[in-house]
């Protein structure tokens, strides 16, 4: 199990990095890389033998929670190739093309 | 005699199970992985990642909802308190993330504005975003 959580570590952190150099967004990024980290945490935990190995699988996907929860959770804008604009986060406004700005009255979840 | 039969049968079950999660989450990660590359050397825009992270969200629970139906199966066959305490673990490591994941999917669908059983992952993200009739905002 071990030679294929390495190679999907290491296309994580090759994806990541082409993500990084064509959106030029660190957030998006990261968000990204912690997304495929957590698969790769899901596939540790399939092989976890021991109370060690559970306990790193269960740490990789909490920092993964925390770090997603706590940098990346104010959301910021990106450009849509059709010319509108949406929020890469947790917040729920939305700018039309046409001008008109939409904003949520709930909270996010 | 039957007892040492059906607990092997769980057993070959349980790897079986097991190993379809792990590899609906591997192939989803290496596919997804291949998009995210594809599209920002194509578009070169952040808002295409969206819906990709979507598929990716997708294949992970759908991997975890395998591995979880293993965890049950595995019950059946765990002799001692030790196992039952780590499956115990596992299961809650997994309908924790399982239930986070769901929350977040959801959340960016309302975002992107696609239904929440729209999302078949083999559909390209973009176009979806870009077709769909719905209102963008959360009016709940």
């Amino acid at each position: 199990m071990k030679p294929w959580t390495t190679l999907l570590t290491a296309v994580a952190l090759g994806t990541a990095a082409v993500v990084l150099l064509t959106a030029r967004s660190w957030r998006i990024a990261l968000r990204i890389l912690l997304d495929l980290l957590t698969a790769v945490g899901l596939i540790r935990l399939s092989a976890a033998q021991t109370w060690t190995d559970l306990a790193a699988a269960a740490v990789v996907v909490a920092l993964r929670q925390l770090v997603s929860t706590a940098l990346l959770g104010s959301g910021h804008r990106t450009e849509r190739p059709g010319g509108a604009k949406a929020l890469f986060g947790t917040g729920h406004r939305v700018d039309r093309p046409g001008g008109a700005d939409e904003t949520s009255p709930g909270g996010p979840g | 005699m039957s007892e040492e039969l059906l607990g092997r049968v769980v057993e070959v079950l349980v790897v079986v199970v097991e190993a379809v999660g792990a590899a609906v989450i591997f192939v989803g990660a290496v596919w997804t992985a291949g998009r995210f590359v594809v599209s920002g050397l194509r578009y070169r825009s952040a808002a295409v990642f969206t819906p990709i992270r979507l598929s990716l969200g997708r294949f992970l629970t759908l991997g975890l909802e395998f591995q979880l139906a293993a965890d049950i199966l595995r019950t059946a066959v765990s002799p001692s308190f030790g196992q039952l305490g780590r499956l115990a673990a596992i299961a809650t490591i997994r309908t924790a993330l399982n239930y986070f994941l769901r929350r977040e999917i959801e959340r960016e669908q309302r975002q992107l504005g696609t239904p929440a059983d729209a999302g078949h992952p083999a559909r390209p993200g973009p176009s979806r975003s870009g077709s769909s009739g719905r209102s963008g905002v959360d009016r709940r």
